[in-house]
């Protein structure tokens, strides 16, 4: 069924109408899920990628990626077609590199030539959700099987000593579906150091990783 | 000499402004109409008109189209800028006109009025006194005295015109209020005296009024949430009390603004969003006389200039609104400066501002049931706090997520209740439930996130949000809420749904974006030291202020700052108004 078939004319006409450039709609797609349908939704996403330009601000590209990333066993293949335009027409922003890959990772779409020498290397980082570009950008290369990069991935996570930031990594990983996740996990099965808790040591990462493999489908 | 012109029944002679005139009489009108009157009493011919209008033009006297020359003659003549010689019928013409021939055939005219006794006429002496200040600008509403001339005030070109005046010495004022006579003096008038105004002379005199400036200038958040981000008056907290830069009030000219912008001298941190406008309270105050010319005076600077710009460009006012706006990334001040000298500044950090998913859903097991919250007050609770690092909180209800018929799950849940009985995650008895922490929640997530993972009906989970579990147990929970481990993104509350509840979620979720108790070792870098330090100290009271309610005095406690009691990190026991975040944790925590 076709967007405007799909869904209520309040969002058409907004979906239609939104000014892409403005941050005022970086929760567009919040405000079309509380006003719609899942195949609304789903069509949504479709038709904001067609508008999605050179000057879509990035918190609007950031909540358009995530909201691919979100609806992507949804999308047929006319939509992915869209988001793929959406994502060789708008521009890459570090600030926005976790929604913007993972749109990227949950789609499968391949735009590495267009992202070459775009994501400048930055491996200082102590957090994936904290100035880690570099972090999201390898896991889309291993997500599309690039030789190296899942090596850089763990090559990072081992030389990261602190057992919280430590964790946070892996647990990052752990949610990739990719080949090479399981083997790097199961290098730190019994890692006895530990993350942060509020109050007190949080589990070992030897702990975590049990739990994060007991919760992967089998590769 | 003047020109004399001859009419039917007189004589006139005039002088223009420049005319010598050797002493001669001359007669003043002090109305127009009574020149007019004279002049037309002269009964002058039209060869005489004639010739008046040639010499007014000489004169520079422009004759209006619909104007007559006598009536010209007559309004210089009232002004003062002619005057009139006395003349009587026996004197001579003089100049290019010719008199009339007398005709002896006719009646001898009426002999004219004898002309009234007047004093010598005297050169005129004028006093003009223009006011500047020291840059040259021109000021009006200067009071200006110039002795027996009298008192006038100055119109917008600075001017106080005190007209003809009697020549000799004068002691001159100009006065108004909040000026002084040089820059950074008193406020005081400007004096120049034994003036010397000479006959016949226009004497041009310059005084000074420059507006003094204010002692000092701070700053104080708006009382309107919505018109800031965030304000934090903490992080720049003096050593010792009254150490304010502006208490006492300093003298004038003897502040400047420190390079680092962590003195502690109670200058305010505010941060701004890049594009958007912050607004504060400008506060100006004076050791003496307060005048509002002395805050007109003042200008404002950001430096660096490309950070963020001053919105307010004036303020007339000892406490108004003052805005800015972000330009870019980075940090800066905001300087007062009136004459060059620093009055005040706060300091800003600027970000571009991020929106943060966060996925709210309510988990059911066969020890915790349904559980109800209000969205609508979590997502304003949220904004509230998350608005001072200026990050936009987009949250979406997943509803609830039945996870009662899973019963490995079950089993895993239950190493979190003591055997015996008792609050989830008790921290006492052996095994202490506590302990089993991040097994139970580990699975309680997993779990629902393969219910959530399957859905094919709105709402979903949204890819790469952070998530929010209440999860309230029947029997009580030892602790609100946590977070499997500092910047896990997903975050636990164990209580009902209250004002506590809601302020206990938006600081667990804090501990997701990398955010740290002051009693945790590790937050170092996400405090000022000083308020750090502070932690097991009491808690003395604290007055409201525009931007953060009143607080009570309280006993020390290990994870309370008395320097910052109320701050969202903390354990301020008043829930409800433990909202603060400052300039360090606007830094730490994480943007996406």
């Amino acid at each position: 069924m076709a967007f405007v078939d799909s869904c209520p004319p309040i969002v058409v006409e907004r979906v239609m109408h939104v000014d892409l450039a403005s941050a005022e709609n970086s929760e567009l797609f919040s405000w079309i899920a509380s006003q719609s349908a899942l195949e609304c939704q789903v069509q949504a996403v479709g038709a904001i990628a067609g508008r999605m330009k050179a000057d879509s601000h990035p918190q609007v590209i950031d909540d358009f990626s995530a909201s691919v990333a979100t609806y992507a066993r949804f999308l047929d293949p006319g939509a992915i077609e869209k988001v793929t335009g959406a994502y060789l027409r708008m521009p890459y922003y570090n600030s926005v590199a976790l929604n913007y890959f993972n749109g990227l990772i949950q789609t499968g779409i391949d735009i590495r030539s267009k992202l070459k020498r775009r994501v400048i290397e930055d491996w200082s980082f102590t957090h994936p959700r904290r100035d880690a570009a570099s972090w999201h950008y390898y896991l889309y290369l291993a997500s599309l099987g690039e030789p190296g990069a899942m090596e850089k991935l763990a090559d990072k996570i081992e030389r990261t000593e602190n057992g919280n930031d430590a964790t946070n990594l892996l647990q990052s990983l752990s949610e990739l579906k990719a080949e090479g996740v399981v083997e790097v996990l199961k290098r730190y099965e019994t890692d006895t150091r530990r993350a942060d808790g509020t109050e007190e040591p949080g589990m070992m990462i030897s702990e975590n990783v049990k739990v994060w493999l007991m919760m992967r489908p089998p590769e | 000499m003047g020109q004399r012109f001859r009419g039917a029944r007189g004589h006139i002679e005039l002088f223009g402004r420049n005319d010598p005139r050797s002493g001669q009489a001359t007669r003043d009108f002090a109305e127009r109409d009574e020149a007019l009157r004279f002049l037309r009493n002269s009964a002058l011919d039209s060869a005489t008109l004639g010739a008046l209008r040639r010499w007014a033009y000489e004169q520079g006297l422009h004759v209006g189209q619909h104007q007559g020359i006598l009536e010209r003659l007559a309004t210089e003549l009232s002004h003062g800028t002619l005057h009139l010689g006395t003349v009587t019928q026996s004197r001579k013409s003089s100049g290019g006109e010719k008199p009339k021939p007398e005709t002896p055939d006719k009646p001898k005219p009426a002999p004219p009025p004898k002309p009234k006794p007047t004093p010598p006429p005297k050169p005129i002496t004028e006093l003009v006194v223009t006011v500047k200040d020291e840059d040259g600008k021109l000021i009006e509403g200067a009071k200006v005295v110039s002795g027996a001339a009298g008192t006038k005030t100055t119109n917008k070109e600075g001017v106080a015109d005190f007209g003809k005046v009697e020549p000799g010495k004068y002691d001159i004022t100009a006065e108004k209020g909040g000026h002084s006579k040089k820059k950074n003096d008193p406020v005081g008038k400007d004096e120049k005296k034994q003036v010397d105004v000479p006959e016949g002379s226009k004497t041009q005199v310059e005084l000074c009024q420059h507006p003094s400036c204010a002692n000092v200038a701070f700053f104080e958040g708006p009382t309107t949430r919505q018109y800031y981000f965030g304000f934090d008056h903490k992080t720049n907290l003096v050593a010792a009390p009254n150490g304010e830069y502006w208490k006492p009030v300093p003298d004038r000219g003897t502040l400047t603004m420190p390079g680092n912008k962590l003195t502690r001298d109670a200058a305010r941190w505010v941060s701004v969003a890049v594009g958007q406008q912050t607004q504060l309270e400008i506060n100006f105050d004076f050791k003496g006389t307060e005048c509002i010319p002395c805050i007109e005076n003042s200008t404002f600077e950001v430096v660096p200039a490309n950070i963020a710009e001053v919105v307010t460009a004036s303020v007339s006012g000892k406490k108004a609104a003052f805005k800015i706006k972000g330009k870019a990334v980075g940090e800066a001040s905001l300087k007062v400066i009136c004459d060059g000298q620093d009055l005040g500044w706060f300091h800003i950090w600027c970000v571009n501002e991020a929106t943060l998913k966060l996925d709210i859903a309510c988990l059911i097991t066969n020890r915790a049931p349904v559980a109800t919250y209000n969205m609508g007050l979590l997502r304003q609770h949220f904004e509230d706090i998350y608005r001072q690092a200026c990050i936009k909180i987009d949250m979406v209800d997943l509803g609830s997520i039945n996870l009662t018929s899973n019963a490995p799950l079950a089993t895993i849940e239950s190493s979190g209740y003591p055997a015996g009985g008792g609050v989830f995650l008790a921290k006492s008895g052996t095994p202490r439930p506590y302990n089993s922490k991040g097994a139970v929640l580990n699975a309680l997530h997993g779990a629902a996130s393969t219910v959530l993972g399957a859905r094919t009906t709105a709402p979903l989970a949204r890819a790469g949000a952070y998530r929010l579990y209440w999860y309230v147990p029947t029997v009580g929970c030892s602790i609100l809420g946590t977070v499997l481990n500092i910047g896990s993104n997903i975050s636990f509350g164990f209580q009902p749904d209250s004002s506590t509840a809601r302020n206990s979620t938006a600081h667990e979720f804090g501990h997701s974006l990398n955010l740290r108790h002051p009693s945790d070792g590790s937050s170092g870098p996400q405090f000022a030291a000083h308020n750090l330090s502070t932690r097991n100290v009491a808690s003395p009271a604290y007055t409201a202020t525009n931007t953060e309610p009143a607080s009570t005095p309280r006993t020390p406690r290990s994870n309370v700052m008395a320097n910052d009691p109320t701050n969202l990190m903390g354990y301020w026991p008043d829930r409800p108004n433990r909202k603060r975040l400052r300039y360090h944790q606007w830094k730490a925590a994480s943007r996406s």
